[in-house]
């Protein structure tokens, strides 16, 4: 583990040094060398680079890390963060190393063929092959590329063609650092075959203080008329940091929906970049942030008509508390054979204090004329006006102000697919907004305890 | 060949009107930049030494500096070393007294222009400073301004006779340092115009500036200064043309306005450079910084752009809203065709409290061109309720062609209200057909859409200038069909 003596911030050599004792790689030997050259060139992300300019990484880069350890955690030690009454397949991570005592399979592995993704390599060399960073995920960032030369297991899931699979598969990352800074790196595969419909949930949760990191990549491949729903939570450590970049192809006449919630984290970076290579495929992708204190969460979107007739849809928003910074980076590229395409961005911010900061940039790159693109960003604070009307009618202030953000962020959650699931982030948020410890979240933390201060 | 075919076709043969060249006897000094030139340029002007320290400033600033990129442009390197930093008609060493005294050679080319320099041939209502190349042949209606204090001549002018006036606002708004093409506008500017409006004083007639440049190798490098006094008002306009050559030619200008305590200053710009042939090539490299300062209270700045040549535009007109319940709008049309490439749009940036700002852009991209619109609207932590509303919709004409929008918003303040809003699509075939059931044909129905689609920036160009903005852009889209 390099220390940090000469340099306050860790340089490119100590971040490779750092991920580099990972365990075998997943990747091959050509698709590492691949990732070595594009390692090569990239920069750390910093602020002269259009994708970062208001995200600095400067407090992750001031820490050095090392890899946690593996550990079998008991069952009751995860149950506090179940969703009441979902019943899921489960996927558990901890320190990014798979637990399969603590995983289960409720769908028939007939239909969905659901592992870590050590195995999936050894089990399935052809899917793997064939899947694999087909993506090029290397390509994206400096973090991207360590994890495809690096990353040495994640999770795996191959939905077979036409299988409709009836429980969502929930996947749980959890971070025990012992009081260490530790950083997990994990790589994901999502399959979803041709004609087949699923639910995915990816939750990020800490299980000690202090600082921990996840850098992850995911794949996800909606194959011609799939239909896929696809979640992250990240209800991470008040000190924690994610690097997460998603890479998803749509073929087809496939549907793909995400929905990103990030309700704590020191630095939440999502890169959620999407490609449409087939016509009348659907693309919606929703988010909401609630950065509180010193927290940056950004959420960097591409979405890449790369064939015609396919729509788009952005809908981002951000609640902002404290000195907290929310990003929404949403870019829109229609290539020139794109024809009928559509896409619409839309990103709405609340500021809560006079030092909260939000910085929207919904970018739309056309090059085609049969389309029809739109974007709308608004910022500002709670409606003046509903506020007095629910006080002209005996609601108290905190009361009505905390009923006005919950509807804001309501538009968004009732989005979400998975009913228990939607009906678990509404009653976290719920909580958090009336200024409620949320047991669930951050049991040990207690950090994250929201307490909205208003003016 | 079906009726749109006919159309683009018509459309590419479009003729650059304002394209010709004339034969001057022109002082070009050899291309190249140094101190020395930057000397030379100085001793020609006769200028003071603070001045030529001013130049010097920027010069080695400059040449520090990288040529910025990030721009969604493309286009080859500029070699700065290949161009002539001045070039002015022989024995032009200050502007003429009176048209009179103006070769006519000279008066030959801004009567082909059609500009109105010619007191007696004026349309009521407009004083104009010609620049040709490098230097101001003529300012109209000099003396009759003169008489209400305001001041309008050639920034060169100025510097010899209120050096204190311009020594005190020249780079307080545009910094030298501010950015690449700023700085190199700081050490070769050679002319440009200067305004300055005093106390209480309402301008009576629109001031204007006609820039043209003449000569293949030489860029041109003007800077206009306008200062709104306390309480008083003025509306200015701009309008450039240049030659069709096979080479780029390269203009980098600087805009400063300031605006002091209930001021208001209206700038129009109409700017057609030649923007090249159908193939891309030639064409002029427009570079230009573009800002205002709302210094006072309650002042207002008010840009207004039609943007329908050069080969390259790279231009922000930008406003600094410092004083409380300052206003500033911005309204533009960009029209690009052919291999014209265009990122352009504003930037608001909000200092003062109740400070309001809108901007509303319209872009239209035919052929090959692209047309980007680039905004930052950034709300400071001081700035109490400030109110910004953006609106910018592209139109595509043709397949070929790109539409791209990159606003930037950035927020600090929660009480500020941030709204912005875009659309993208081509004129739809329900909105022709519409207009064709009522005996409309194609091309007028686009025409027609077209005008309402750009009405509302059109509407706030002054009369004067909304006939000539009209016009180009009807020659622009001449039949285009979506």
């Amino acid at each position: 583990m390099p220390t940090l003596t000469k340099n306050k911030y860790l340089t490119k050599q100590e971040l490779i040094e750092i991920l580099q004792n990972n365990g075998e790689p997943l990747a091959s030997k050509n698709i590492q060398e691949l990732a070595e050259q594009a390692i090569s060139q990239h920069d750390i992300p910093h602020s002269k680079m259009e994708e970062w300019r208001k995200t600095s990484l400067k407090k992750l880069l001031e820490h050095t890390f090392r890899y946690g350890k593996k550990i079998d955690l008991e069952r009751h030690v995860i149950e506090r963060f179940n969703i009441s009454g979902m019943y899921s397949n489960l996927l558990v991570f901890v320190n990014g190393y798979f637990v399969p005592s603590l995983s289960r399979l409720l769908d028939s592995s007939d239909i969905v063929v659901f592992s870590n993704m050590a195995e999936a390599r050894s089990m399935f060399p052809q899917v793997f092959d064939k899947y694999y960073n087909r993506t090029e995920a290397h390509k994206v960032n400096l973090f991207a590329a360590l994890n495809t030369r690096y990353a040495a297991d994640g999770a795996f899931v191959l939905i077979k063609d036409n299988v409709k699979v009836k429980n969502p598969v929930h996947i749980y990352f959890f971070s025990d650092g012992e009081d260490q800074k530790i950083i997990s790196q994990t790589r994901n595969l999502i399959i979803a075959g041709a004609g087949s419909k699923a639910s995915v949930l990816l939750s990020y949760h800490p299980l000690s203080t202090d600082y921990m990191y996840n850098n992850s990549v995911t794949e996800i491949f909606v194959e011609h008329d799939a239909y896929m729903d696809f979640n992250i939570f990240q209800g991470e450590g008040y000190d924690s940091f994610h690097t997460n970049l998603v890479n998803v192809e749509v073929e087809r006449g496939g549907q793909f929906y995400s929905h990103t919630i990030s309700l704590c984290g020191e630095i939440m970076r999502n890169d959620l970049r999407v490609r449409f290579n087939g016509p009348e495929a659907y693309a919606e992708l929703n988010g909401l942030a609630m950065p509180d204190h010193d927290q940056v969460h950004d959420n960097t979107l591409f979405v890449h008509h790369k064939s015609g007739g396919s729509i788009s849809r952005q809908f981002y928003r951000n609640i902002v508390d404290n000195n907290a910074r929310a990003v929404f980076y949403g870019k829109v590229l229609i290539d020139k054979g794109a024809k009928k395409s559509e896409a619409y961005q839309l990103n709405n911010n609340i500021l809560l204090t006079t030092t909260a900061k939000v910085h929207s940039k919904p970018h739309l790159i056309i090059y085609n004329d049969d389309v029809a693109a739109s974007h709308g960003s608004t910022t500002g604070q709670i409606d003046r006006e509903a506020l007095f009307y629910m006080q002209a009618r005996g609601i108290s202030e905190k009361k009505a102000r905390t009923l006005l953000l919950q509807a804001f962020a309501n538009e968004v959650l009732n989005k979400i697919q998975i009913d228990t699931y939607k009906f678990y982030v509404k009653t976290l948020i719920r909580k958090r907004l009336q200024g409620e410890k949320v047991e669930m979240l951050c049991a040990k933390l207690g950090q994250c305890r929201f307490e909205p201060d208003y003016e | 060949m079906s009726d749109s075919d006919k159309i683009l076709r018509d459309l590419e043969n479009k003729k650059y009107e304002a394209g010709f060249h004339a034969d001057l006897d022109e002082e070009i000094l050899p291309p190249g930049l140094n101190e020395d030139i930057i000397s030379k340029i100085s001793a020609m002007r006769g200028e003071p030494d603070w001045m030529l320290e001013f130049r010097l400033k920027a010069y080695n600033y400059w040449k520090e500096q990288q040529m910025p990129r990030w721009a969604h442009l493309d286009f080859e390197d500029i070699d700065f070393q290949s161009i002539s930093y001045f070039a002015a008609p022989k024995g032009t060493k200050k502007s003429y007294e009176s048209w009179d005294e103006v070769p006519d050679e000279i008066k030959e080319i801004y009567n082909k222009l059609g500009i109105p320099l010619e007191e007696q041939k004026v349309l009521a209502g407009v004083a104009v400073d010609a620049v040709l190349d490098s230097v101001s042949v003529y300012t109209s209606f000099r003396k009759e301004l003169e008489e209400m204090g305001i001041i309008f001549m050639p920034i060169s002018e100025a510097i010899q006779e209120h050096p204190d006036l311009v020594r005190k606002y020249l780079g307080s708004v545009v910094p030298y340092s501010d950015n690449f093409f700023a700085s190199l506008n700081s050490a070769v500017f050679s002319d440009g115009t200067f305004v300055y409006i005093p106390k209480g004083v309402r301008c009576p007639v629109e001031l204007s500036s006609y820039f043209r440049i003449n000569t293949a190798e030489a860029g041109q490098f003007e800077r206009t200064l306008i200062v709104a006094d306390e309480g008083s008002y003025v509306s200015y306009l701009e309008g450039c043309t240049a030659p069709m050559y096979d080479e780029n030619q390269l203009h980098a200008a600087v805009v400063e306005i300031i605006a002091m305590k209930d001021a208001e200053v209206k700038y129009s710009t109409v700017q057609n450079w030649y923007p090249g042939d159908q193939e891309g090539k030639g064409g002029v490299y427009n570079m230009v910084t573009k800002r205002g300062i709302c210094k006072g209270d309650n002042s207002k700045i008010l840009w207004t752009q039609v943007e329908t040549g050069s080969a390259i535009t790279w231009k922000y007109p930008s406003t600094i809203l410092l004083g409380d319940n300052s206003v500033s709008e911005f309204y533009s049309v960009a029209v690009t065709n052919h291999y014209q490439q265009a990122d352009t749009g504003t930037k608001m940036i909000h200092i003062g409290k109740n400070t309001r700002s809108r901007i509303v852009s319209k872009g239209i991209s035919l052929g090959k061109s692209s047309n980007a619109y680039r905004g930052l609207v950034e709300i400071k932590k001081g700035a109490e309720n400030a109110r910004n509303y953006t609106q910018c919709d592209s139109l595509l004409i043709g397949d070929k062609c790109g539409a791209h929008t990159f606003p930037y918003i950035e927020v600090a303040n929660p009480t500020a209200t941030v709204e912005h809003e875009a659309t993208t699509s081509k004129i739809s075939d329900e909105q022709i057909f519409y207009l064709q059931q009522r005996g409309l044909d194609e091309e007028k129905a686009v025409a027609l859409i077209v005008n309402g689609f750009t009405r509302e920036v059109m509407s706030r160009l002054p009369m004067e200038f909304a006939a000539e903005a009209k016009k180009l852009l009807e020659i622009t889209l001449e039949g285009s069909v979506g």
